[in-house]
């Protein structure tokens, strides 16, 4: 069968209307598929070990997100945003996902014209964000609260000592958690080490073993891992009191339990939101968010001192100490 | 080299003559151990000095992390101001070796807790720290020293955790501090016992090491003492000497090379030995055949000598009985002319035959070597003065004219053998004369060639002087060969042809000799020199009185004499020379019997034949001589042999003087006045008629 002339024309003409529609179509409308990740710059810090392995996980997260993957753009010590700008141009980068302390850093020097997320942080204020949307590590209380539910139902009262330069935000967070597991959050504010120890040794005697948790979150102020850990984890195991984490390191040394950033998933998250603004979707709003992606480390041997049966709360533990 | 000239060469300095004077072996050993020694002490204080930096760091920086550690453990203790949050901290650092004392102080400096019995140290610096000081260190330091002890301090800080994620890292906040007191025990007694153990093994490997060298020295050095002995023993004289080869390799090749210098040495010594003995042995053939050459010479000699001394006596015993005889007929007054003629004849032919024995028997003697001259003070004029009578004697005779000249520069006395001058004289004007048909014949007597009078001796010229024949040149001297003459022989005179070989002989053994100037026709000069010691004036010699034979008796009591000879007509000829003379006489045939006659009589002296039998005459003198009574008892020994043997052997026994015989008168009666101071009478001249 024979093309009619016309039928030429129409099919030409066809393609050239999607393809306008196409060029003015919106961000994505720019790029092909395959192109995604050649607008999306990963900025991280070169560090050791073991916190290049958790960056590695987190960009191999955002690569599993972004078509092409991302581009890798490491930050030097000295790195500033007003250095990073012109190569970020010329790559013709887009997003800008950025990892750690100076990431961020170099993030609230950026140029608005980049779509900028941060993540890889811990301790981070609502000031530190600057508008930025800003994923940190710091895991969500909500869900502390309910693996805490599980673990030990019979808690009712969650004790913590923070520093609110900190993790004001986050306390905020969790009083919301707590009230919506059923749970009654005692804080107690401590702006330096000795203030702390002095709330811990006061509120270590005061503890119900049976009722009342203790939670230890992500603040360099009050949980000195010299002072009050040691003073801590020895009241825990001669009260048995229950005390659980926000830091994994904390289960080797004797807490229950405690959740940790689930890297590669948290990679997963950004890359969506990368891909998502690419495609004319929104960026986190600007702010601190805890982190939901996060996985849970259990001390077997602390659980059999606290009578904790790990086997019916058919929880899944992603690490478990001692390690076999 | 010697001894003295090697201590001669020692060098001055007193370890440089030590050096010279020990053992190779004593100056490897000290040299070695004064070595070992400086390097063990060296090396062990150096071992010490530098373990012990080590160990001072060692314990300094365990000091500091003690303290380190105890500000680590404190921090919670601070924090809550509460000791017992670190009283077991503090206990268990105090189980630390030298730790003595810890303090735990706050920020202000207030003590905390402290432990430990240590002094309270305020050690140079501030008694404490000075807050703001500590607080710009986080690590332990040194805070100050004694030398007991270190005072360290270790602030306490907060260690916040954090992490690249975290957007603000926690402050770091200043605690407090500890101070730590840690003693210097441990480090001075492992000094010690480090500078202890390195000397320790230093003298084990020190002495090790000196036997090694004596051992290796004794190695060395014993096969050069070897070698050194038997080049001692060599040096002395052992030649069959080796070296024993063993010991290093240079030493064996020095032994070797010892060995077969020694083997060369040998084989030429040998060779030399061979060489001497064959020439000892022909040196001994030789002395052998010549020892027999002479022996047969001397034999010969001897019996020449004594063929000589026989036929001597032979002869002079008949001629003494003819001379004397003659002599005692010529005394009797009653004789005629003609028998007086014939006893001239008698006399004149026996002296000429004793002459000729005499000559024989004296050129035999000088030609032996026997004849010794006897010099004696000679006034020499008067000495010649006799001599010039008999010449001009002679010379009156042949008719003619003799002269004779003594220069008065010719000494008075001089000391001479009068004897043996004046038969030279005698032979050479003598010969004059009888050479000289006509014509003159003189003596000149002068000083000859430099005379040094000054020195005790001159030389004095005897000249003769004759016109005679003369000399032809080449008989000039044959004419001093025995039994020779010049000329033709019906020229030839009486003599026996002795006299100038004798005189020639004479003068020689004088220290001058005979020369002769003459041309025949034309006269001969015959003159000697001959250096003699001039004698000072009244030293004079006996003279003889020229008038023996007029002597007829002597003053005085008569003296006894007693005549020895187994002959009798010896005896007797000398008892009828002696009687006239107013002698009492003995008789004895032999020595036993003189002596005998002896013991019986008084005698004043004897005259004593030597040669006789039964005893001869030397014993006889011998047992005189012991005799005490006849001691001093004058002896004339008198022999036919007068030979200069039979002279010493008489003097010898012990007697006063020696006569040869035939006996001279004159001669005997001038011994005789000698020993018996005996005052001779003589008769008046013109006796004989």
């Amino acid at each position: 069968m024979k093309w009619p002339r016309a039928a030429t024309w129409l099919w030409l003409y066809v393609v050239c209307v999607l393809g306008a529609f196409g060029l003015a179509g919106g961000h994505l409308a720019h790029a092909a598929p395959d192109d995604v990740g050649r607008s999306v710059a990963v900025l991280y810090p070169e560090l050791a070990e073991p916190y290049r392995s958790v960056l590695q996980a987190i960009i191999g997260g955002i690569d599993e997100r972004v078509p092409g993957g991302a581009v890798r753009v490491p930050l030097a010590p000295q790195s500033t945003a007003a250095d990073l700008v012109s190569d970020l141009r010329r790559r013709d980068a887009r997003v800008v996902v950025t990892l750690g302390r100076q990431g961020l850093r170099v993030a609230r020097g950026l140029d608005r014209q980049f779509g900028v997320v941060a993540s890889g942080v811990l301790a981070v204020t609502p000031a530190d964000a600057e508008g930025l949307g800003v994923l940190s590590l710091a895991p969500d209380p909500g869900m502390l609260f309910a693996r805490l539910r599980v673990l030990m139902p019979q808690v009712r009262r969650v004790r913590v000592v923070h520093d609110p330069s900190q993790n004001a935000w986050l306390i905020r967070l969790a009083r919301e958690a707590a009230r919506t597991q059923g749970l009654e959050l005692v804080v107690v504010e401590a702006t330096d080490l000795r203030a702390a120890l002095r709330a811990y040794t006061d509120l270590l005697p005061q503890m119900n073993p049976q009722q009342e948790a203790l939670w230890l979150p992500q603040d360099s102020v009050t949980v000195d891992e010299d002072t009050v850990m040691p003073l801590v984890l020895r009241e825990a195991w001669e009260r048995n009191l229950h005390v659980f984490s926000s830091n994994v390191a904390h289960v080797r040394r004797g807490v229950l339990f405690a959740l940790y950033p689930d890297n590669r998933a948290l990679g997963r998250v950004l890359g969506d939101w990368a891909r998502g603004y690419l495609q004319g979707g929104p960026l986190p709003p600007p702010g601190v968010q805890p982190l939901g992606e996060l996985l849970l480390a259990v001390n077997t041997r602390t659980a059999r001192h606290l009578g904790v049966s790990l086997a019916a709360t058919q929880l899944k533990f992603n690490t478990v100490f001692p390690e076999p | 080299m010697s001894r003295s000239s090697t201590h001669s060469m020692l060098p001055p300095f007193r370890w440089a003559r030590w050096l010279y004077r020990t053992t190779f072996q004593r100056q490897l050993s000290v040299t070695v151990a004064i070595g070992v020694v400086l390097m063990a002490v060296l090396s062990s204080t150096a071992a010490s000095w530098q373990g012990s930096r080590q160990i001072r760091d060692n314990l300094m920086q365990q000091g500091e992390r003690i303290a380190s550690s105890l500000a680590m453990q404190s921090q919670l203790a601070l924090l809550s101001s509460s000791p017992d949050n670190v009283s077991e901290a503090l206990a268990a650092t105090l189980t630390y070796p030298d730790v003595m004392r810890a303090e735990i102080r706050r920020v202000d400096g207030t003590v905390l807790i402290e432990r430990g019995a240590g002094p309270q140290p305020h050690t140079g610096r501030a008694a404490l720290p000075a807050s703001g000081e500590i607080q710009r260190v986080h690590e332990a330091y040194l805070e100050g020293e004694t030398d007991e002890l270190w005072c360290f301090i270790a602030p306490v800080w907060t260690h916040p955790r954090s992490s690249p994620f975290e957007v603000e890292s926690a402050p770091e906040e200043y605690l407090g501090y500890v101070r730590l007191i840690h003693s210097k025990g441990t480090l001075t007694r492992t000094k010690a016992n480090i500078f202890m153990v390195n000397l320790s093994m230093a003298a084990i490997i020190a002495i090790l090491f000196l036997g090694a060298v004596r051992y290796l020295g004794a190695r060395m050095t014993r096969p050069i003492q070897v070698l050194s002995g038997a080049m001692t023993r060599a040096e002395r004289g052992d030649a069959g000497v080796r070296a024993v080869v063993d010991g290093p390799q240079d030493i064996v090749d020095m032994a070797q090379a010892f060995n077969r210098m020694i083997a060369v040495l040998q084989d030429r010594g040998d060779e030399l030995e061979r060489h001497r003995e064959h020439l000892e042995d022909l040196v001994h053939d030789r002395t052998e055949q010549l020892q027999r050459a002479k022996d047969r010479a001397e034999e010969a000699s001897q019996a020449k000598s004594a063929f000589l001394a026989r036929m001597s006596h032979e002869l002079r015993t008949p001629l003494n009985a003819i001379l004397g005889y003659a002599q005692i007929l010529k005394m009797d007054r009653s004789l005629s002319a003609r028998q007086v003629a014939g006893l001239n004849t008698i006399h004149s032919s026996g002296e000429h035959l004793l002459m000729l024995i005499v000559d024989i028997l004296d050129l035999s003697r000088i030609e032996a070597g026997k004849v010794e001259l006897q010099p004696s003070p000679v006034v020499l004029r008067n000495s010649l003065q006799g001599l010039v009578d008999i010449i001009r004697v002679k010379a009156d005779e042949k008719q003619l004219d003799f002269s004779w000249t003594c220069d008065d520069g010719v000494p008075v006395t001089v000391l001479a053998d009068d004897k043996r001058l004046r038969q030279v004289l005698l032979n050479l004007l003598s010969n004059a004369v009888k050479f000289t048909d006509r014509g003159a014949v003189s003596l000149v007597v002068r000083l000859g060639g430099a005379a040094a009078i000054d020195t005790g001796l001159c030389t004095v010229r005897f000249e003769v002087h004759d016109s005679g024949a003369g000399i032809a040149a080449h008989d000039v001297e044959r004419i001093f060969e025995p039994f020779e003459q010049a000329g033709d022989s019906h020229q030839k005179a009486a003599g026996t042809g002795l006299g100038l070989a004798i005189s020639r002989q004479l003068v020689r053994l004088m220290g001058g000799d005979i020369h002769v100037e003459s041309q025949p026709g034309r006269g001969s000069l015959f003159w000697f020199e001959i250096e003699l010691p001039v004698m000072a004036d009244g030293q004079s010699a006996h003279t003889l009185p020229s008038v023996w034979s007029q002597i007829t008796g002597y003053a005085g009591y008569r003296r006894t004499l007693l005549i020895v000879d187994d002959v009798p007509a010896n005896r007797l000829m000398l008892v009828d020379l002696l009687r006239p003379l107013g002698f009492d006489l003995l008789e004895a045939g032999d020595g036993l019997a003189a002596l005998e006659r002896l013991r019986l009589h008084e005698v004043d002296a004897v005259l004593m034949d030597l040669t006789m039998p039964v005893m001869d005459g030397v014993e006889a003198i011998r047992r005189i001589r012991a005799e005490a009574r006849t001691t001093l008892l004058p002896v004339i020994a008198l022999s036919a042999n007068a030979a200069r043997d039979a002279h010493d052997e008489a003097v010898q026994a012990g007697a006063t003087e020696f006569l040869a015989k035939p006996i001279d008168r004159a001669q005997l009666l001038q011994v005789l006045g000698q020993l018996l101071d005996i005052d001779w009478v003589a008769a008046p001249p013109g006796m004989h008629g």
